[in-house]
């Protein structure tokens, strides 16, 4: 063959191989967004779900079983109920199995969990570092790469090659990148405080924060002097042990440039999380930079959280107003019997959060004669208004989401209130303290109530005020927002210490949702839990009434309502 | 490098400190009795672990409460004459955003809907969520519906105390959701006594429970 004839054939063979290559690249190379889909959602790329089997002959989808399921988002794996979930990182897989000696303690002492827990967890498992093909291996066939069967609760997924590769091309970026906001002496939070809070809250909660960095601090600094003293962890913990720097964010001026200001503050000085908060109006700019940050933000101080949809990075308390509507909702539905309500509100801040949630709460659970008195900016409320509404509307039910300011301008009104059976309005709204309407009304008045009621002795809240007495942290009116900021920094305290080092805020939120039950709640809510996904500790809201017999001057007129 | 010198009561010491640290270390496990609790559950469970299998069986004389919680479209129901029912009754304790146990548990009544053939239709199954305040009525319809739920699996929510009650005449409340174990109790007939399996099950493993039941 001449030359010229080579050219052209090898020119050929070249252009075949190009095309070939040009075909195939889009799927055979592996896509870590495809298989973050795949590990996240179990959906394989094709849109199908991902099948499997587990505990032997139990055929599963991957909608009802995923890996970020038991191997949680972060990839740090979970422990549920005697279950050992271990962690899948790219380090973990790809990497020889060592023990961490500060996990391992605090899987061994502080987890929570049967003695066959502990037992499973004392069992190093020796295993060589993952391949790509070994990995593949060991999600169809459930083999590691010791030749070790894995647990039968491990599914044993039909996945195809380029779907396994998928799926090792996310797992190595999972829990990667070190999170800003650490060094390796510090780690960094912010607290919000946003303009327009009253001075006192300002106060309280800083308080409350500066105290507990200080003593916090101190333990640690306490902790890295017996450096050299204490046993073949000791390392582990130094390495794990973070002195706490707090900043605190100002946001100034309108809420719409708090977003921008989050940023800049953020760029100039980035935080591992957000702890606590205060802010007057509603959570939203927090909320929107946290998520899009990704930055935790653990129970800030708001009774108007971002409800829906729920975020993944943002923790609240309760869901607030929102809650005290649809609890209202409910308990007039439990109570039965068609009746007029009449909602009052003004049309802005908190009464509109309330309004809007009780009109779709009563809606949703089908007819109800609802019918609305808005009040505009500025306007005052007079006799006449409360006169006419009376007249027209003849409410069996009056739902006043109001302030104390606007309920003083109620009666009295002799007979012409007597179609009103009851008055219900937000405690929250009203504020404490604030003025009972007149005789006449004053007996039919409800209050919504999310908070647990007074009681006699508080044995948690307690030992919390005394702790902080005890720290020079003085008294306030704004007591809740001190207790309620004392359980955000235990939570995050407790959250921090489970990860052994392993500053990631997938994972911290993770710990955040399993240490919440078991952080010691100081009374202002019920109960606080939160689960895998669950962003509202607290979850329900009473119906209370003035008593002047008892405790705090409120008596339960419902059971804890969770809507 | 730093000499690590492993006397124990150094170590103790860092323990100590550590659990001490912290400013809330004053915190309450509140599971600290029902740990206890569990330690005798599984002294008096000794029960029989089958060869080769992952689970344990045992025969228990349990008392359910009658109290009332809420079925999945939020009517009443007393769980007296819900487990009174004319029939074999199987029953798991379960929550919604579970994530590693409870898709597995559920999963296994899911394919045992199957597996059990005609005896399906007689079976009543019962799911009862230990997170009730997180589980609302509308949750478990949407939960159901996830493991394809026949009419004749149940699911419960409820007041978090009658809850609590009805997972401790099971010997089954461990005082932290996250704690739970992987339970399933069943009986033949009222008045029958319940057989109590620890442990995950296949679902070839789950019917033949049934039938061993069903052939006593």
């Amino acid at each position: 063959m001449n030359t010229h004839g080579t050219r052209v054939l090898s020119l050929l063979a070249a252009l075949c191989a190009a095309v070939l290559a040009n075909a195939q690249s889009p799927s055979a190379r592996p896509d870590a967004r495809l298989g973050e889909r795949i590990y996240r959602e179990g959906i394989l790329p094709d849109g199908r779900a991902v099948r499997a089997s587990v505990q032997g002959d139990i055929e599963v989808e991957g909608t009802q079983l995923n890996c970020a399921g038991c191997h949680r988002r972060s990839g740090f794996g979970s422990s549920e109920g005697a279950a050992f979930v271990p962690p899948v990182t790219g380090a973990a897989l790809y990497g020889a199995r060592e023990q961490n000696g500060a996990d391992l303690f605090r899987r061994l002492f502080q987890e929570v969990q049967p003695a066959r827990f502990r037992a499973r967890v004392r069992e190093p498992r020796p295993r060589p570092a993952y391949t790509d093909e070994g990995l593949a291996a060991a999600l169809r066939e459930g083999r590691d790469p010791s030749g070790r069967s894995l647990d039968p609760l491990m599914p044993r997924y039909r996945l195809g090659e380029e779907d396994a590769r998928h799926l090792a091309a996310y797992l190595k970026t999972l829990s990667a990148a070190p999170a800003p906001g650490v060094t390796r002496t510090e780690i960094h939070f912010a607290t919000v405080v946003a303009e327009g809070v009253e001075p006192e809250k300002r106060r309280a909660m800083l308080e409350v924060m500066s105290a507990y960095f200080r003593r916090k601090n101190a333990g640690t600094r306490h902790l890295q002097q017996r450096s050299g003293l204490a046993g073949p962890y000791q390392d582990d913990f130094f390495a794990a042990s973070r002195q706490w720097v707090l900043h605190v964010w100002e946001l100034k001026g309108a809420p719409e440039t708090w977003l921008a200001q989050l940023d800049a503050l953020y760029r100039a000085a980035p935080v591992f999380a957000l702890l606590g908060g205060v802010a007057g109006g509603d959570w939203r700019p927090m909320h929107a930079f946290c998520e899009r940050a990704e930055v935790p933000c653990l129970f800030p101080n708001t009774d108007d959280p971002v409800v829906s949809p729920q975020g993944f990075y943002t923790l609240y308390l309760s869901r607030g107003l929102t809650v005290e509507a649809e609890a209202l909702a409910r308990h007039l539905r439990e109570e039965g019997g068609p009746a007029r309500v009449v909602q009052v509100y003004r049309e802005e801040g908190g009464g509109l959060v309330l309004a809007r949630a009780f009109r779709r709460a009563l809606q949703e659970r089908g007819a109800a004669d609802l019918r609305e008195r808005v009040v505009r900016a500025g306007q005052k409320l007079t006799h006449g208004f409360w006169e006419s509404l009376l007249e027209e509307e003849r409410p069996a039910v009056l739902v006043l989401w109001l302030g104390g300011e606007d309920l003083r301008t109620l009666g009295p009104f002799g007979d012409r209130a007597q179609t009103v059976r009851r008055l219900f309005a937000s405690s929250t709204l009203l504020g404490e303290g604030s003025q009972l309407p007149p005789e006449g009304l004053r007996e039919k008045l409800y209050l919504t109530y999310p908070f647990a009621l007074p009681r006699a002795e508080e044995p948690h809240a307690y030992r919390v005020r005394s702790w902080l007495r005890s720290r020079g942290v003085g008294g306030t009116r704004e007591e809740r927002l001190q207790l309620n900021t004392y359980f955000a920094l235990s939570v995050a305290d407790y959250a921090l210490m489970r990860l052994a080092g392993n500053f990631f805020r997938d994972y911290f939120v993770e710990s955040v949702e399993q240490e919440t039950e078991s952080t010691t709640n100081p009374g202002v809510f019920p109960r606080l839990s939160l689960g895998p996904g669950q962003r509202f500790a607290s979850k329900g809201c009473y119906i209370v009434r003035p008593s002047a017999v008892a405790r705090g001057g409120l008596e339960a007129a419902s059971e804890w309502l969770v809507p | 490098m730093r000499q690590s010198r492993t006397t124990a009561n150094a170590f103790v010491g860092l323990c100590a400190l550590l659990l001490c640290a912290s400013p809330a270390s004053a915190r309450v496990r509140k599971n600290g009795p029902a740990r206890q609790e569990a330690g005798h559950v599984h002294g008096r469970h000794a029960g029989e672990r089958q060869a080769g299998e992952r689970f344990k069986r045992t025969a228990a004389a349990y008392e359910p409460p009658d109290v009332t919680l809420l079925d999945m479209s939020g009517a009443r129901v007393g769980l007296g004459p819900l487990l009174e029912y004319d029939g074999p009754v199987l029953l798991q304790f379960i929550f919604t955003t579970c994530p590693t146990i409870c898709p597995v548990m559920s999963s296994t009544f899911s394919a045992a809907q199957s597996k059990l053939g005609a005896d399906a239709a007689r079976v009543r199954m019962v799911s009862i969520s230990i997170d009730p305040e997180q589980d609302t009525p509308e949750r478990l319809r949407e939960y159901a519906r996830k493991f394809k739920a026949g009419p004749q699996w149940l699911f419960l929510t409820g007041d978090l105390d009658r809850v609590v009650a009805v997972q401790k005449a099971f010997d089954a409340y461990s005082g932290n959701k996250m704690r739970h174990e992987p339970l399933t109790f069943m009986r033949a007939a009222p008045g029958k006594p319940w057989v109590r399996l620890d442990g995950l099950l296949s679902a070839t493993q789950l019917v033949a429970e049934y039938r061993r039941l069903a052939s006593q």
